[in-house]
């Protein structure tokens, strides 16, 4: 058995050998791991950026959603004195007899400045409820924060099921109430769809229990702290509707927006609240679109040139020229605003480029002149004279030009939110572009004459023309003020281009996809 | 220092442990690094990058076998994944010399371990790979064959060819002459 012994030979020796260690390789070593956890770290930072980033953005893109035509800021202003059950009481009732039982709609809540104190006797029933239903020292544990929990304790037999959204459930994560946890609580209930719209920086005076001031046998909130003067802004959508149902059921409430902003504030402070209409931004879009052109007509004419020289003048006919659109590209920038629940109209310009291709082949006929000397024999003797000389070339030329249109257009657009979310959307979008300026560059050398009348008659360079667009909106957010979108779409060319100096007349139609970046202010 | 308190010190993750493990088996990885190499250049990156590995799993060492087996598997699986990142050329090559057998243990027992290790390093890459792998590391042509995703036969033949060249290097080298 020769053969294991040859490799048992080679084993043995290879396999005590020992090499010399390159002088550097424990410096890569070392540097290798500290490289390697610079980029643990690097990753780690990134990731809490992104964390941090996606928080503000959740935070930020909630308080910025537009239900309507925009947000409901609810500007809360207290003017502190002693506020005492007593007074609180006597202001509630005045108001309550001023305004009984009269509930104000959405629609008034968007005209301007309104009190919410004429909501007080409203506010003051839904006390009511509260205070008859969450006693003091209850021991509200998860389970009786459930929403159907908390309504069946509330409101027996009044409980709208239809209207319960399952999601609620989760509304509340602690495990007891306290301190202001009944306003929390609500919050949370606004919030348990999701849906919440808005932020709620607690009034100074928050310490006021509503739980344990349930002791008032008048069903009244005693304030015996001395509060500041404090602002506080709260946003909120229709969605509470849904929400505030649970603990408020439509059967018993029919619950407007304005009322609920007040819910929060009221179950702070009794203090009158103001609303106001904050309207929705201005957009500004920047976009770039390739796209692919085509026309819808082709009138085709004999086209011919004459270019003339000192000495020649070169005659070109053409037999067949062919046409073809190449890909363009535009610029733009627009205007736009929401001018309803879901719609948005924009304006703006639009600045593109759209190639094509000519290839003309055709009989062309130079005819050169030269001056010669000519010898005169005459009665005057013999001299020379000057005269022209005339030779005549023909042959097939064939002609390549790269052409261009040039356009400037004024985009008029509608967009209508089909499918709104609070981070994308989908528009259905349809307008005109008005075509303001067209111009067409020829590359090719020497004036092409047509028979084609059309194109005689405009002389003009310009062209203007209108194109119809329809096209799909798709857009998302990246931050609280900028956000993105992609836009296929057609433009079909509602007018023939007749721009001089172009080889036909012919309508241009493109479909192409923009895309680009919304800025908002 | 014993192996036992290095290890644990590594695990730890001593720079000074580390060290010490360093110093005490680089000599003989990068024997084996460059075994498997192309290039210095090439079995130095191994070498760091095995390290760095074992200083980073040296944790799921079970103290069962050698650890310097251990350590040699987890070079030998880096070294073998470095590789496979360009093609290794499997072709059969022609023989350099098939008529030199040299399997005299005498003759073999006079040639020192650092000439040994550079006739291996003379092999072609397919042929040496497959002979370190089968003859050094003691891998079956099974294992092989799913290291290098080859064939096994291909493992085979290219072990067959590889001790063939090997021997008929040596013989040149030493002037061996078969009758």
């Amino acid at each position: 058995m020769k053969q294991p012994s040859f490799d048992d030979i080679i084993r043995k020796k290879a396999d005590t050998y020992e090499a010399p260690v390159p002088a550097d390789a424990w410096g890569n070593i070392v540097q290798g791991k500290k490289k390697k956890r610079r980029v643990l770290f690097f990753w780690w930072i990134v990731g809490l950026l992104l964390l941090g980033a996606g928080t503000t953005f959740l935070y930020t893109g909630v308080k910025e959603k537009t239900p309507m035509e925009g947000n409901y800021a609810v500007t809360e202003t207290k003017e502190l004195k002693e506020n005492t059950s007593a007074n609180n009481r006597k202001d509630r009732g005045d108001e309550a007899t001023a305004i009984k039982n009269d509930f104000i709609t959405d629609t008034t809540a968007e005209k301007g400045e309104k009190t919410i104190a004429q909501y007080d006797s409203n506010m003051q029933s839904l006390k009511d409820t509260i205070n008859k239903n969450l006693l003091p020292g209850d021991a509200f544990t998860r389970t009786n924060l459930d929403p159907t929990t908390i309504h069946k304790k509330e409101l027996p037999g009044k409980r709208d099921t239809k209207n319960k959204p399952e999601k609620n459930k989760k509304a509340f994560s602690k495990n007891t109430l306290a301190g202001n946890d009944l306003n929390v609580m609500i919050t949370n209930a606004y919030a348990g769809n999701n849906q919440l719209t808005g932020t709620d920086k607690t009034p100074a005076n928050e310490n006021v229990n509503p739980i344990n001031s349930h002791q008032d046998t008048d069903g009244s909130v005693d304030k015996t702290n001395t509060a500041k003067e404090v602002e506080s802004e709260v946003n909120f959508t229709d969605a509470n509707v849904v929400a505030i149902s649970i603990f408020f059921p439509k059967t018993t409430y029919e619950l407007p927006n304005s009322l609920l902003h007040s819910i929060n504030a009221h179950t702070n402070s009794d203090l009158p609240v103001k609303i106001k209409t904050q309207h929705s931004r201005w957009k500004v879009d920047f976009g770039i679109a390739p796209s692919l052109s085509f026309r819808g007509s082709n009138d085709l004419m004999p086209l011919s040139r004459t270019i003339l020289t000192t000495d020649a003048v070169t005659t070109f006919k053409a037999d067949e020229t062919k046409i073809s659109l190449q890909p363009g590209i535009a610029f733009s920038i627009a205007l736009r605003k929401k001018i309803s629940k879901n719609i948005h109209l924009g304006i703006g310009f639009q600045y593109a480029v759209i190639k094509e291709k000519i290839f003309m082949s055709g009989t062309e006929n130079i005819t050169h002149y030269s001056i010669v000397k000519k010898l005169v024999n005459d009665n005057n003797g013999t001299y020379l004279v000057n005269d022209t000389a005339k030779a005549f070339s023909s042959g097939k030329r064939i002609i390549n030009g790269l052409n261009s249109y040039i356009t400037l257009s004024m985009p008029v657009i509608m967009q209508m939110e089909i499918f709104p979310h609070r981070f994308y959307s989908l528009e259905f979008a349809v307008g005109v572009y008005l075509n303001v300026l067209r111009n067409y560059k020829n590359s090719i050398q020497g004036n092409f004459v047509s028979n084609n009348t059309m194109l005689k008659e405009t002389k003009k360079t310009t062209g203007i023309g209108v194109d119809f667009f329809s096209g799909l909106r798709f857009s998302t957010t990246l931050n609280k003020r900028i956000g993105m979108f992609a836009e296929p779409g057609i433009r079909f060319n509602l007018l023939k281009n007749k721009n001089s100096g172009s080889f036909n007349t012919k309508h241009i139609h493109q479909a192409g996809v923009g895309i680009g970046l919304t800025y908002s202010f | 220092m014993t192996e036992q308190e290095i290890i644990k010190g590594c695990i730890r993750k001593k720079a000074a442990a580390q060290r010490v493990l360093f110093d005490q088996y680089a000599g003989r990885m990068m024997g084996l690094c460059l075994r498997y190499a192309k290039d210095q250049q090439q079995a130095q990156d191994i070498l760091q990058l095995g390290f760095i590995k074992i200083f980073d799993y040296i944790h799921q060492y079970k103290g069962t076998g050698s650890f310097e087996g251990w350590m040699k598997k987890v070079f030998v699986s880096i070294a073998t994944r470095e590789l496979s990142k360009r093609k290794i050329s499997f072709d059969e090559l022609e023989k350099a010399d098939n008529a030199t057998n040299v399997e005299d243990p005498e003759v073999l027992s006079k040639i020192s371990e650092d000439e040994i290790h550079q006739l291996i390093r003379k092999l072609p890459d397919g042929y040496r790979i497959v002979f370190n792998l089968f003859v050094i590391e003691g891998y079956t042509h099974e294992e092989i064959a799913s290291m290098l995703s080859i064939q096994p036969t291909t493992s085979r033949t290219q072990l067959l060819k590889a001790r063939k060249m090997l021997q008929s290097l040596i013989a040149k080298q030493y002037n061996v002459i078969t009758v």
